[in-house]
């Protein structure tokens, strides 16, 4: 699972491009979309959806809540 | 000796575009690269084909990587035709992006003596009513070695998408060799999918046919050959059919066996 601060807000997405099935973790966030480290695909952090080729299908996405110094994904 | 060269082409809302191009190159000492990029974007409606005859020096090695996108009833045809290079390999490929979208993909193969043509066809279809086309046929003559590597994916939701593969191959000799290596993964259950391919030599009726018709061996074999890649060389502009049809029967030279 990948943890994304975009402005202070918090998303949960898999940890998994959809093109390749490797890892995003890697990849550069700029704003709210991350790009796979390995072929250049990009995904909307906030929705999962794939943005550019390679990628086709969305990425999963989790439910965040911060309490606190806690963060909480329902996964 | 490289060349690297990068074509993108972008046919915009409802506009049409022909690219032609015929690769070739003056004998070099030494073995050579040709690595090419090219990417076609076909916009709403549009319609783009790239015809390409590949002809490059017997040492030429030719990786190419050759990618299109077809949005909403758009179509992208990929015409190409590999003779020369000692190795080539290319996959054109197209993602049906939009509705409607249309790609077609014909390709033809000849590898003679030291060459391996490893070719072949991609076509993605991730929106609904899409539909390909995919028409491949090689020649393997003198020890040459033709491989065919494709890949058809079907995304769910790609409703009606529709799809065809044809793969043919000839083998002249015995020294020659064809692979065939389709992949077909279809994750829409409401699609339509056919696959079919054929692995012969030149039947000994056609050929006694001919030559009993006043025909030389080498006559008929090049007239065969050139008749089974007629559905190619009549999608190509005179000049370019007329010269492929040359080039073919000059490669059958001595390719009786």
């Amino acid at each position: 699972m990948l943890l994304c601060n975009v402005e202070g807000t918090l998303y949960a997405i898999e940890d998994v491009c959809t093109h390749d099935g490797g890892e995003l973790d890697q990849g550069e966030l700029e704003g709210c979309r991350i790009m796979c480290p390995r072929h250049g695909a990009y995904f909307d952090v906030t929705t999962g959806a794939a943005l550019t080729l390679p990628a086709i299908l969305p990425v999963e996405t989790f439910p965040v809540r911060v309490e606190g110094d806690d963060v909480w994904v329902e996964a | 000796m490289g060349q690297f060269e990068r074509t993108l082409i972008i046919a915009d809302k409802g506009s049409k575009v022909h690219y032609i191009e015929g690769c070739t190159a003056p004998q070099f000492s030494t073995a050579s690269l040709h690595s090419a990029v090219v990417e076609l974007i076909a916009m709403e409606g549009a319609s783009i084909r790239y015809t390409t005859i590949q002809n490059w020096y017997r040492n030429i090695f030719n990786l190419v990587t050759k990618r299109a996108v077809a949005y909403k009833n758009a179509t992208v045809e990929w015409v190409d035709g590999n003779i020369g290079s000692r190795l080539t390999m290319k996959y054109p490929a197209i993602y049906l992006m939009g509705e409607g979208a249309r790609g077609e993909i014909l390709s033809m193969a000849f590898a003679g003596e030291g060459q391996h043509q490893d070719a072949g066809a991609k076509i993605i279809h991730a929106a609904p009513n899409t539909t390909s086309v995919v028409t491949n046929k090689s020649v393997s003559a003198h020890g040459g070695k033709t491989t065919y590597r494709g890949l058809v994916e079907i995304f769910p939701g790609a409703v009606g998408a529709k799809t065809r593969v044809k793969c043919d191959a000839l083998i002249m000799d015995e020294q020659s060799s064809s692979d065939t290596k389709p992949t077909m993964k279809i994750n829409e259950r409401r699609s339509t999918v056919e696959h079919e391919a054929s692995v012969s030599k030149i039947g000994e009726e056609q050929l006694f046919y001919a030559m009993s018709r006043g025909l030389s061996e080498a006559d008929a074999t090049a007239m065969i050959v050139n008749g089974f890649f007629d559905f190619f060389v009549k999608e190509l502009p005179m000049e370019y059919a007329v010269e492929l049809n040359r080039l073919v029967k000059m490669e059958m030279e001595g390719a009786v066996g």
